[in-house]
């Protein structure tokens, strides 16, 4: 197509040109050459605004875009503060948990160990009621026992989904230097506005993230109280 | 006695060092010390004051590997018993702790059992050994 519309267009010209060459028509030689000449510029001149409107739009929409530039630099660096927040509280919960499995765990087995003793000492004709109750406070201390060691080993969660949250902190900050070269790039300033705050719940207070919350349930004893209620 | 093995336990998580010390001392080994990554561990294990390594993997400073390699290269402890306890769990990984001489190999998350077989393995094949 383009290549028909292309000869039919300087059929004209080429027929004009050859004349002219043949008649030493210099002069006309001369307009038809810069006839063409302008013809083809005019062409390109199209072509390079075209792809400049092009261009201008795309950098236009991104600067309209400041989300971008409040994921770089607020959403982003908030997310890291916010799993290292995740990393604690697991880890302090973990702990706590190992407390008091170490603090019970010895309490269970003595039981255990007492309830053997002293059924032991029981004259096996009498206090039968007594020595099957023994019998089973012994039981169920070894039993609550070898459960804490379960529960012991079930604190290793923390371990692995720390290291899981510690990869993706780190991904975060990966994409947060990609994200901030890209808004150094297109110069976009960065408005409180910028984030989607509406609506939005904001789920359990992270320390040096969140304003505005409670610090415990006194705080907001304070605050009830405080509105007549 | 059982009782007096010298165990170290190397892990860069303060709950996993902790449960996998607890745990010994359900098994009567309470002869435990902690280090949070190789570089702390291997000057404890130079000093010659351990006789049963139990290591993580995955480690800031020197990972487990790596502590591998120097206590197999290092004349003197190269034949101590070293258990590694790690998420690590591609094949390949576990071929390289092989290659590289760890006498165990336990995937977290583990049970009970499992790290106390292994436990008792490693040591049984020290005796015959």
């Amino acid at each position: 197509m383009q290549t028909a519309d292309f000869i039919s267009r300087h059929r004209g010209v080429m027929a004009q040109l050859n004349h002219a060459y043949a008649n030493a028509d210099v002069a006309t030689f001369e307009r038809l050459i810069t006839d063409l000449k302008v013809e083809r510029e005019h062409a390109l001149r199209t072509g390079i605004a075209k792809v400049s409107q092009a261009l201008a739009d795309a950098l236009a929409k991104f600067q309209l875009d400041s989300r971008i530039a409040a994921l770089a630099a607020k959403d982003m660096p908030d997310a890291q503060v916010r799993l290292d927040h995740v990393l604690k509280l697991t880890e302090d919960a973990a702990h706590r948990t190992l407390d008091l499995i170490e603090e019970t765990a010895p309490l269970a087995e003595s039981t255990a160990t007492d309830a053997r003793i002293l059924a032991g000492t029981l004259d096996d004709r009498s206090h039968n009621d007594i020595r099957r109750f023994l019998g089973e406070v012994q039981g169920s201390a070894e039993r609550v026992r070898a459960n804490l060691t379960e529960v012991m080993l079930a604190q290793g969660f923390q371990d692995l989904t720390g290291q899981i949250l510690h990869g993706i902190r780190t991904l975060i900050g990966e994409v947060e230097s990609v994200l901030d070269e890209l808004t150094k790039i297109s110069g976009v300033e960065v408005t409180p506005q910028a984030r989607a705050e509406d609506g939005v719940l904001h789920g359990p207070a992270v320390p040096g993230l969140s304003t505005d919350t409670v610090v415990d349930q006194n705080d907001v004893d304070d605050l009830i109280a405080g509105l007549g209620i | 006695m059982a009782s007096s093995i010298r165990f170290l336990v190397v892990d860069d998580f303060s709950t996993m060092r902790r449960i996998i010390r607890n745990f010994l001392a359900d098994l009567g080994y309470t002869n435990v010390a902690e280090a949070d990554d190789g570089r702390t561990a291997l000057p404890v294990l130079k000093a010659g004051a351990v006789d049963f390594l139990i290591t993580d993997w995955n480690m800031p400073g020197m990972p487990g590997l790596q502590l591998l390699k120097e206590v197999r290269s290092d004349p003197v402890i190269k034949k101590l018993p070293v258990l590694m306890v790690t998420a690590e769990a591609k094949r390949e990984q576990i071929v390289e702790a092989a290659q590289a001489g760890v006498s165990g190999y336990v995937v977290k998350p583990f049970t009970a059992q499992t790290l106390k077989d292994k436990i008792d393995k490693i040591l049984a094949s020290q005796a015959t050994g």
